[in-house]
């Protein structure tokens, strides 16, 4: 058990499981992730073009579950990078698991462990927190007790959001909500780690939908509420579960308000993904009938003279940065783009390059 | 899906005889250059029901050698005048669109505009095709002249060791 400077308590996982799982870098590839983004199911299976009918259709049990009266008690885990689960054990209270659960059976494939540094987990994410890099902003929907109380006076509120420095400096972050349930299956909210099918199904979507980016998952953000909100980042795992907050409906918030706060993140990549982030609120993307090689260089030192953040839109792989052929050598403008940045001293989180401090 | 196979034998081809890793531009057209004209030739004709099945097996390792082929076909299509050569590198351009990036594909345009100005060489047989090239080729050509030039996607126009004309990038 973990209290904050508030005096909120945290738990470690109950099970030992469930803490610990892969980041971007061991996830599917982009490409299957996206293939599978346009198959058009949600997490659960239900074809993304019937959600609007089935929110609509729970509109009143969503909006309940969004009340704060209803929430659960925040969020019960975070575990982050070099944090083992023995030590998190042994430091854990494990609250009772509501009855009836059906017994913990996580599956090795789908949960991993991390190293450890046989550190207090709670501690060693505070100070990560702490030393943050100030012009990160990160959100999430409803100002919940554990990251307010966490991030401390680094936090900026923005209507409904809390902004802080936070998250990215983590190479590998996973909060947990302290239940869970999959009401498909009839399931009480049990704690997690000991309401296995429902865990069991999260962890299989995490495999299958984790997304590219810290913007939501289509298919969480549009069809994950009925149990939970799901993405991913190359820093985390985060779960959003209903009646507790939505951090699918925050990440989309998030995109906006950081290209808000810190002046707009420029998207560079091929043209042809650029598109994407063409209505995105916040988001610069060169879109010029005229565009050349001039143009494109003058935008990118743009944004590096304003220290703007940057997304990638497209995969760096080598097909994409370098061409095969040895009579037309060299880079790939995006390639350019890139080397660009980080001669400017920017460095990759993810799918963003972060300015220099 | 011959034009497939003969573009993966041209470039073998190319490996073993050396042309694939030749930099420069010899008086007298490589024979990968030769080889990958008639198979241009060839996939000009065809119907376009079949420019598109065949373009959904055409991969980045082609397309990059296609690209490769219509930045040498400017130069070649000016020494030599030839109007073929210049619609065949052009055409490499439309074979290789949404599998490169598009910004791939407008670094090489100024050059073909160039080649425009500088020779009787027209656009005229990609543009009355009208079909996805045509508007691409279209689209460069509205611009104003500044962004046709040479210079705004970084090639210069210059001389050869042979005294022949040639387009070189800065970049």
């Amino acid at each position: 058990m973990y209290s904050d400077p508030t005096g909120h308590t945290e738990y470690s996982d109950p099970s030992g499981y469930g803490n610990y799982y892969s980041s971007q870098a061991e996830a599917k590839t982009r490409a299957e992730k996206q293939a599978q983004f346009n198959a058009g199911t949600n997490l659960f299976g239900m074809p993304t073009a019937d959600y609007a009918k089935y929110k609509k259709a729970n509109q009143q049990e969503y909006d309940s579950s969004h009340n704060e009266a209803n929430y659960r008690p925040s969020w019960a885990y975070a575990t982050i990078t070099s944090v083992a689960k023995s030590t998190t054990q042994g430091n854990s209270t494990i609250p009772s698991a509501p009855t009836p659960c059906p017994t913990p059976s996580p599956s090795p494939s789908t949960y991993r462990s991390s190293q450890t540094t046989g550190t207090n987990p709670f501690e060693d994410f505070l100070d990560k927190i702490r030393n943050i890099p100030s012009n990160i902003e990160y959100s999430f929907s409803s100002p919940n007790r554990f990251f307010s109380a966490a991030l401390g006076g680094g936090v900026e509120v923005l209507d409904n959001l809390v902004l802080s420095p936070l998250a990215f400096a983590m190479d590998y972050t996973v909060f947990l909500p302290n239940t869970i349930q999959n009401k498909a299956k009839g399931e009480e909210n049990c704690p997690i780690g000991t309401c296995s099918s429902a865990v069991d199904q999260l962890m299989d979507n995490i495999e299958t939908y984790c997304v590219n980016d810290l913007g939501v998952d289509q298919r969480a953000y549009e069809g994950g509420e009925s149990n939970a909100d799901v993405f991913t980042t190359t820093v985390g795992v985060y779960y959003g579960i209903k009646g507790i907050c939505s951090l699918a409906e925050s990440a989309a918030a998030w995109r906006n308000a950081r290209g808000t706060v810190s002046g707009g993140v420029k998207v560079i990549g091929r043209l042809e993904d650029t598109v994407i982030a063409k209505d995105w609120k916040g988001y610069d993307v060169l879109d010029s009938p005229n565009w050349n090689m001039d143009v494109n260089d003058a935008w990118v030192n743009e944004g590096i003279e304003n220290n703007q953040t940057f997304y990638t839109a497209s995969p760096m792989t080598e097909n994409n940065l370098i061409s095969s052929n040895p009579m037309y050598p060299g880079e790939t403008v995006y390639a350019r783009e890139i080397r660009m940045l980080k001669e400017a001293g920017y460095v990759q989180e993810g799918d963003y390059f972060i300015p220099p401090q | 899906m011959s034009v497939i196979n003969d573009i993966e034998k041209i470039i073998e081809d190319a490996k073993d005889d050396g042309d694939y890793w030749e930099r420069n531009f010899p008086v007298l057209m490589s024979k990968m250059n030769v080889e990958m004209n008639k198979v241009v030739d060839s996939y000009r004709v065809l119907p376009e029901e079949e420019k598109k099945a065949l373009h959904k097996s055409i991969s980045n390792h082609m397309a990059w050698s296609l690209l490769a082929f219509a930045e040498n076909m400017a130069t070649y299509s000016l020494r030599h005048k030839e109007q073929k050569l210049f619609t065949n590198g052009l055409s490499a351009l439309g074979m290789v669109m949404g599998i490169l990036d598009t910004r791939e594909m407008l670094l090489i345009m100024p050059l073909y505009y160039d080649v425009s100005l500088r020779s009787n060489l027209s656009f005229s047989t990609i543009l009355d095709q009208r079909d996805e090239l045509s508007a691409f080729v279209k689209a460069f050509l509205d611009r104003d002249e500044v962004n046709k030039s040479l210079k705004c996607m970084g090639y210069i126009f210059t001389k050869d060791d042979s005294n022949s004309p040639i387009y070189r990038r800065t970049w």
